[in-house]
């Protein structure tokens, strides 16, 4: 069992910027759609990069939110079989599936980042800045999900969350 | 039986996608790395280069429609931290405590309410179930009634808007289905849930004598519903948007948001700039754990249609019958016992793909489809013993899941004949979408 206090302070730093970051993002979003009403009925124009910009952000938001759940462990599994294990094979089992994501977002990481570069070059429907924008997302997420990933396969549960 | 994949080999990539996914799944791994680990077990397999998944996963989540999501879900979080359901609990007390079961009832109205409110059944569960299952249980009520009358009104909240579910539903079944349709295809079933859960809550009061409120009178029913009055107007302004062609579904989430912030922070002033950064913080996470599932099953998707597996699906269960009643009772089986153990978007995202082309085959309206796939998927969620929103629920009242499961069968039942009725009543999720185009 861990408590709080065994938790990386680094990683605590880091866990809270990109909460603000991904918090950000959402807002930036909400703005960005709103302005796109506001264009339409007030300013009688659309503009046009609204959609492709709010779709970069909500990649780049749900990503880091996505790697502060696997910090968490608030991602959707189905325990039934693990909580019915002696306790050695549990924390092997979660052990294992801590790497696997750890993998994962080392493989969302990498790829996400060839993506990005392969496409800096291109600009993006609707919008004036590069289209591998877009993947930013998957090579910042990605790698988050494998720092938080080797976090737990470390320190094992998380603290309970408060608020 | 006449499965015909293209060859031996796709059998073999079917075996390894599924496979892997079911192992991942059992030995305890989160729903969207098994889903994705799959995926790329089977890419890695068919010879094709890894990048090939992680551009789906970035394809699965990269739709425009989708961005509905976390505004949705952020408008929740702020009507939550905002006060808002504990106004909508008011109001649901005065109107219904004084019925056979009290608490119970208000839980119900409640969740129907604070359901247009959140769209989320674990939203619902952590919201009202945190206010109502402590107060039920302080006046005599046993806790695994308390806990189960709130998950299965949970429910609820799946069919009505903003729920993310059937936006999702309209983004997978790609183009055609209008959203403001399906809204409204959801409104009549989501009611009828309510209800019958609230006739399982009286017989179940009624078996165990538990107490009643008193009836407050009509002027305080007055105040409470003028003080709900802007949560409940949420609704409205969303679906009305929609509807009248005001916005997009897309536009409606922002709006939405913006709407929440006002009667949140400026006409109650019941949101602290705290409140509001944990609300932002937690809508982000909460809806980067639905997206990332929705990526990850983007690519198990694309895989599925790769190695044709729809095709097989709807020629298999065509050459089981060709009754269309029964197909779609083998529809209904199957998504509850998937239902189980996925989570609703997963399920959505794969499922949609296998069964919708079926139900075209027989006839079955997408709107109908859809309403029906959302409503089973939900019921897996209370599914004992597995049913993640049973976890919650249980987590909250503090009891076991072999406790909680002491009093689920009449709830359970009761949304099952809900399921049937619509499934095999169109008209019931057809006729409102019917009258206001």
């Amino acid at each position: 069992m861990s408590t709080p206090d065994q938790h990386a302070k680094p990683l605590d730093t880091l866990a809270r910027l990109v909460a603000l970051v991904a918090a950000a993002s959402l807002c930036a979003m909400v703005l960005i759609l709103g302005w796109q009403v506001f264009g339409r009925y007030v300013l009688n124009a659309s503009p046009g990069w609204t959609e492709p910009i709010a779709l970069t952000l909500m990649s780049l938001s749900a990503l880091s939110g996505a790697a502060l759940g696997v910090r968490q462990e608030t991602h959707f599994s189905f325990p039934t079989l693990l909580e019915s294990l002696p306790a050695p094979a549990r924390r092997t089992l979660k052990t294992l599936s801590r790497l696997l994501a750890c993998a994962f977002g080392g493989a969302l990481a990498y790829y996400g980042g060839t993506l990005m570069l392969d496409s800096w070059d291109v600009p993006l429907a609707g919008a004036p800045v590069p289209e591998g924008l877009s993947f930013a997302g998957l090579l910042v997420g990605g790698s988050l999900i494998a720092i938080f990933a080797i976090e737990r396969a470390v320190l094992g549960d998380p603290p309970a969350e408060h608020g | 039986m006449a499965i015909r994949l293209r060859s031996m080999a796709d059998r073999m990539e079917t075996a390894i996608l599924f496979g892997v996914f079911a192992l991942l799944l059992v030995l305890g791994a989160p729903v969207a790395f098994a889903i994705a680990c799959a995926a790329l077990a089977t890419v890695i397999s068919l010879g094709l280069p890894p990048a090939v998944v992680i551009q789906q996963v970035a394809a699965g989540f990269g739709k425009v429609s989708l961005l509905a999501i976390p505004l949705f879900i952020f408008t929740g979080e702020l009507m939550l931290r905002g006060g808002m359901s504990e106004k909508l609990i008011a109001l649901a007390s005065s109107l219904v405590g004084h019925l056979r079961g009290g608490l119970g009832q208000v839980t119900v109205v409640s969740s129907t309410l604070f359901g247009g409110v959140s769209g989320s059944a674990l939203a619902d569960v952590s919201a009202i179930g945190s206010t109502v299952i402590p107060q039920m249980q302080k006046r005599g009520f046993s806790k695994d009634y308390a806990v189960d009358v709130t998950i299965s009104a949970a429910l609820v909240a799946l069919l009505l808007p903003p729920s993310h579910n059937l936006i999702l539903y309209a983004a997978v079944a790609g183009g055609g289905i209008s959203i403001a349709d399906l809204f409204a295809a959801g409104i009549i079933p989501a009611l009828m849930l309510a209800a019958a859960i609230m006739v399982a809550a009286y017989v179940l009061a009624r078996r165990r004598g538990y107490p009643t409120e008193v009836f407050p009178g009509w002027r305080a029913v007055a105040t409470r519903l003028a003080a709900a009055l802007p949560g409940l107007l949420l609704v409205f302004v969303i679906f009305g948007g929609i509807r009248a062609g005001v916005f997009t579904a897309v536009e409606s989430g922002a709006v939405a948001v913006l709407y929440a912030l006002m009667v949140t922070a400026v006409v109650f002033r019941s949101l602290s700039w705290a409140e509001f950064q944990k609300a932002a913080m937690h809508a982000a996470r909460a809806s980067g754990v639905v997206l990332f599932v929705i990526g990850a099953a983007g690519a198990f998707g694309w895989l599925m249609a790769y190695l044709q597996i729809p095709a097989a699906a709807v020629e298999f269960l065509s050459s089981l019958t060709d009754e269309r009643h029964v197909v779609l009772l083998l529809i209904i089986a199957t998504l509850l016992a998937l239902g189980t153990f996925m989570d609703l978007a997963p399920m959505i995202i794969i499922c949609t793909p296998i069964f919708l082309p079926l139900a075209r085959a027989f006839e079955i309206a997408p709107l109908h489809f859809g309403v029906i796939l959302v409503l089973a998927a939900g019921i897996g969620l209370i599914t004992p013993p597995v049913g993640s929103v049973l976890f919650v629920g249980s987590a909250i009242g503090g009891i076991s899941i072999a406790e909680a499961m002491r009093s689920i069968w009449p709830f359970y039942l009761a949304a099952v004949v809900v399921l049937l009725l619509v499934a095999f009543v169109p008209a019931l999720s057809l006729w409102l979408p019917g009258v206001w185009r």
